[in-house]
Order: C-alpha cells, then sequence, then structure tokens
C-alpha cells in the first residue's frame, strides 16, 4: 500500500484516501462519467461474466455528461448477473452496515471537486472502508482502476453528498411499499 | 426554525424524514422496504438530504444521471423550498429532478457533478 496524495486520488483528486494503489483486480472507467458502468462491468467480471464498457453501455441509458442513474445500473446487474439481484436508488445512511454486509456493492459519491463519482466498497474494517476505483491512479482509459483506503466518516461525508446513492445484492427479494 | 421544528414541517406534508445525527436529515417522498441481510432497508428513488455545513445548511437535491444539484441556505429557507419541490413532485408527476429543476429558481446555477477534476 502507498499512502495516497491528497492532490491526485480518486478522481484526480479530492477524494480524502488514506492509501490508493494500482489493483489488476479493478478495470478502469473508458469515459469521464462511466464510473457506475465501469463498477457495474468489475462486479460482472467477479462473478465470470466478461463484457466490454461498450456492451454494457449499449444495454442502458447512459446520458453524456451527467453519467447513468443507480436504478439502471442496478436493473442491468440483475439482468446479466448469474447469481444476484440488485437494487439501485438512495438508501437511508443508517443502513450502510447492512448494504456492506452484502459486498461488494457500487457508491456514489461526491469529490471534493464537486464531482460525482461511483466507487465499489469491498468492505469496512476497523473504521476503515476498503474501496475500489475505477478512476485508477490515471484517469480513464488506463489500464487498471486502484485499490483504496478511507476513514469511515470521511467516507459517510462524501456519500451524504452524494446523497446515499448506491447499488447492491439483495440476497433475498421480499420488498413492500411504503 | 429549529431542527425538530423542520423535522416536524416536513412530517406534516407527508415526507418521510430520517435523521443520521443531529443536524443531517435524509429525505425521501416514498421509500421501499428491501431486506437485505437480517434488515429492512429503505430505498426511495425521490430522496434527497440536508444537512448543516459549518456555519449554513445544504440541501442536496436529485438532477439527472449522476447529477445533484446544491442549494445554500437557512434551514427556514430551505425546508421551505424542499417542501415546495415534493409538493410540485406529487402534483405533476414524473422524476424528482424534473420538480427541482421547475421549483428551483435559477436551477442550472446549482447544478453540481459534472466532468470530473482532472481527465
Amino acid at each position: 500500500m502507498t499512502p495516497a496524495d491528497a492532490e491526485t486520488s480518486g478522481t484526480g483528486g479530492g477524494l480524502r484516501y488514506l492509501t490508493e494503489e494500482v489493483c489488476p483486480e479493478m478495470v478502469a472507467q473508458e469515459q469521464s462519467h462511466s464510473c457506475q458502468v465501469a463498477c457495474a462491468r468489475q462486479l460482472l467480471i467477479d462473478a465470470g461474466v466478461i463484457m466490454t464498457e461498450t456492451e454494457l453501455a449499449e444495454r442502458i441509458e447512459y446520458h453524456e455528461g451527467s453519467g447513468t442513474d443507480a436504478k439502471d445500473i442496478a436493473a442491468l446487474l440483475t439482468r446479466l448477473h448469474p447469481n444476484d439481484r440488485f437494487m439501485g436508488g438512495t438508501i437511508e445512511p443508517g443502513f450502510l452496515e447492512s448494504v456492506t454486509g452484502v459486498a461488494p456493492w457500487i457508491a456514489s459519491v461526491k469529490t471534493l471537486s464537486g464531482s460525482r463519482h461511483a466507487v465499489i466498497v469491498d468492505k469496512v474494517d476497523n473504521g476503515i472502508v476498503h474501496i475500489r476505483d475505477p478512476w485508477g491512479l490515471f484517469g480513464p482509459g488506463s489500464s487498471t482502476g486502484s485499490r483504496a483506503t478511507m476513514e469511515l466518516g470521511n467516507f459517510h461525508d462524501h456519500w451524504r453528498a452524494g446523497f446515499h446513492l448506491s447499488v447492491f445484492r439483495q440476497r433475498t427479494s421480499q420488498g413492500a411499499q411504503s | 426554525m429549529t431542527v425538530a421544528e423542520a423535522k416536524r414541517t416536513l412530517e406534516l406534508e407527508g415526507i418521510y424524514v430520517s435523521m443520521s445525527d443531529r443536524e443531517s436529515f435524509w429525505i425521501a417522498g416514498s421509500f421501499e422496504f428491501v431486506e437485505v441481510g437480517r434488515d429492512n432497508v429503505r430505498l426511495s428513488q425521490d430522496a434527497c438530504v440536508l444537512f448543516r455545513k459549518n456555519d449554513h445548511w445544504q440541501a442536496v437535491l436529485p438532477g439527472l444521471g449522476m447529477l445533484t444539484r446544491e442549494v445554500y441556505g437557512s434551514l427556514d429557507e430551505l425546508v421551505a423550498l424542499i417542501v415546495s419541490v415534493y409538493r410540485h413532485y406529487r402534483q405533476s408527476g414524473g422524476p424528482l429532478y424534473r420538480a427541482v429543476e421547475q421549483v428551483v429558481a435559477d436551477a442550472e446555477r446549482y447544478l453540481v457533478g459534472g466532468v470530473p477534476a482532472r481527465v
């Protein structure tokens, strides 16, 4: 692990990473706003489903300049993932531990520079959030994303400003409309 | 307006309000319970957040895709704004971000989340 540089880590600066390193187990996003698609692609790769970012983007409504909706990403993952059903939207913040219990999941965060970004949350351990970031160390189009760590309190701040948008797997499929 | 008054004002509009701490609201027009592990997680497609940031309050409202609109002001002002947004949303239908566009004056000015800092 290497200490993260606050000037350069996470979408070119702005995520308060403690550490960040190149990660072969994380694809890099290919477009400036395709972070959610890249995260979904990696979750599929983790399950043995190999697809390109272009192939995924063709199956979803991708808004140039604003990216994708969490609900659409969840529906896409549900269609393509061999085992799991996914849900997307904004979740009540007190349930971070619940969704992390079925990690990995995708969190939308706001960077200090004002951009919105999606990362994969792998686990929370002793107050440290373990993340895979499709931006990586070198930005869109590079060979891999990165693996990073962040203090839980800082993650909460970034996630809240991303208004708790999340894509997570649902191991059971029952729900009730409020 | 106190925090308790703000919460009560929103709830009287039929809006669900959850507080993760004394100065942070998660606000949802509707939600569903999703069973995740042993918990029922509230999941919403029409939520926003309101929280204190330094000496002011900030509302983060949805935009298209991954974009958001961030509005700063007093608690009174932002609660009034959120009430107006949800009233419009319920009357006119469509996604919440459309109601935000129509209720927030000069809405484009508050749009954030565009191109990342360094591409």
